[in-house]
């Protein structure tokens, strides 16, 4: 099935291509959001790498969601967003709460640090997402 | 009639210019008292206490080794949190235009094709 429609660009050449660097992407913005702590990375760009990763399977046709799950990724980034204000207003609880918990160097440290790491990386990536779909795809 | 009504505004202008300036001038006392306290509390400009307590401190108070990524996230959380607000409200704002724009193009296609 070969077509254009809409901004979308699908052969089985994209398709395939898509599939494999999609999952690359989203395991590497993954790592990078968990090791945002310890090596250089973070929640941005972290989540950017995943929501390109997924931009591109979007765009290249590997997948074709709904309109409607696109009113459920809306809900599950404000989530994200609300999450993360929850996490750094109460930062200072939190912080004291997880430290019994954790080491230095590890990937559960860091603290809250993780925790707005993964929130924001969360928004961030459904965020770019909803924007490749927006202005690509309708 | 209309010159008692002007007189009137006038008069009320006038009281409410004194206190326009009696509130600016307590404004102005308010901020300069939080200034004077500001300086009694807080350590003067150019003392390098702040990031003195990030490079001692940062990485037992946070557990996250990466100093730069426990700054953004946890020292300076609530500007973190701004610069995703900002983020969140750019990507809705997109979201809404290109619905209203798609939106407005399938009621024009059906206007086209109705008759």
């Amino acid at each position: 099935m070969t077509g254009t429609d809409k901004g979308i660009v699908s052969t089985s050449i994209t398709r395939t291509s898509a599939r494999i660097l999609g999952l690359l992407g989203l395991v590497t913005g993954i790592y990078v959001m968990l090791h945002g702590h310890l090596s250089p990375g973070g929640g941005f760009p972290g989540g950017a790498i995943v929501g390109s990763g997924l931009g591109l399977v979007l765009l290249c046709g590997a997948l074709y969601p709904e309109r409607e799950s696109i009113e459920g990724w809306h809900v599950v980034k404000g989530l994200a967003a609300l999450g993360l204000l929850l996490i750094i207003v109460t930062a200072v609880a939190l912080r004291s709460v997880l430290l019994s918990t954790q080491e230095l160097f590890s990937v559960w440290g860091g603290g809250v640090t993780l925790l707005a790491n993964l929130a924001g990386g969360l928004m961030v990536s459904i965020g770019m997402l909803v924007l490749v779909y927006s202005v690509v795809v309708e | 009639m209309r010159r008692e009504k002007s007189g009137t505004v006038e008069k009320n202008s006038g009281k409410g210019r004194v206190l326009v300036l009696l509130g600016l001038s307590l404004f102005v006392f308010y901020c300069s008292w939080l200034v004077v306290a500001y300086y009694q509390v807080i350590d003067p400009f150019g003392d390098r206490t702040a990031s003195i307590h990030y490079l001692d401190l940062g990485a037992i108070e946070t557990y996250s080794t990466n100093l730069v990524n426990s700054i953004v996230w946890d020292y300076r959380g609530y500007d973190t949190l701004g610069e995703e607000t900002v983020l969140f409200v750019a990507i809705v704002g997109v979201a809404l235009v290109s619905r209203a724009m798609r939106e407005n193009s399938t009621r024009r296609m059906e206007v086209d094709a109705s008759p």
